[in-house]
């Protein structure tokens, strides 16, 4: 499995877990049920675990093949990387419009933080998952 | 479903005639990782113009008998 793919699965996993560790947090500062306002302390957490995860996860990979590592992307990946940018992109420009358009009419700034939060996550989400699925099927 | 792609290559065969030479040596020959190369003989990639004259030039064969299109594709 090349180095970007291995990647491409760590990070999908790790921004998985971790949004749902968030969620779960969020959901937990609120009795009621409601989604409270955005909380800096909880999101810096979120944030910071996933750029520990994110390195110790790249350390690991890169120690198990470091001349794959340390290699720049060749032309089939820079393929996979920009075709999975575009759609990656696609889903997060839809989702800010969408959030955007939900204010509109809500004048909710709550949700509108969480939705565009929510379109960054899938966004990746989404360029991981591509990614992963062009290095395993045939790329024209 | 795997994609029909309408160029052929012997890359493989040619490859395994030499014996010694593993898809990553290759790889590195001409630029690529050892995946691409993997793709490129199992059809699920077709490369650029340079790679594929990269490739035909490590194994000192014309680019036409290494690639091929497949007329009914």
């Amino acid at each position: 499995m090349a180095f970007h793919e291995k990647s491409a699965w760590w990070m999908l996993i790790a921004l998985s877990v971790l949004s749902v560790l968030y969620a779960n947090a969020l959901f937990g500062l609120s009795g009621d049920g409601q989604i409270p306002p955005p909380n800096v302390p909880v999101l810096i957490r979120y944030t910071v675990a996933l750029v520990i995860v994110a390195v110790i996860g790249h350390i690991i990979i890169a120690a198990t093949a470091p001349s794959d590592a340390n290699a720049e992307p060749d032309e089939r990946e820079r393929k996979i990387f920009d075709r999975a940018g575009r759609i990656s992109g696609f889903v997060f420009g839809f989702g800010v419009v969408s959030a955007m358009l939900f204010y509109l009419f809500q004048s909710n700034g709550d949700a509108l933080f969480y939705g565009v939060f929510a379109c960054l996550v899938a966004s990746q989400l989404v360029e991981y998952l591509v990614k992963i699925y062009l290095y395993r099927t045939a790329l024209d | 479903m795997a994609k029909a792609f309408p160029i052929s290559n012997r890359v493989r065969e040619v490859r395994e005639q030499r014996g010694d030479m593993t898809q990553s040596e290759l790889g590195k020959l001409v630029g690529v990782t050892r995946q691409t190369i993997a793709a490129i003989e199992q059809e699920r990639y077709s490369p650029s113009l340079e790679t594929a004259f990269r490739i035909a030039r490590e194994f000192g064969v014309s680019i036409d008998s290494l690639f091929s299109w497949k007329e009914d594709a």
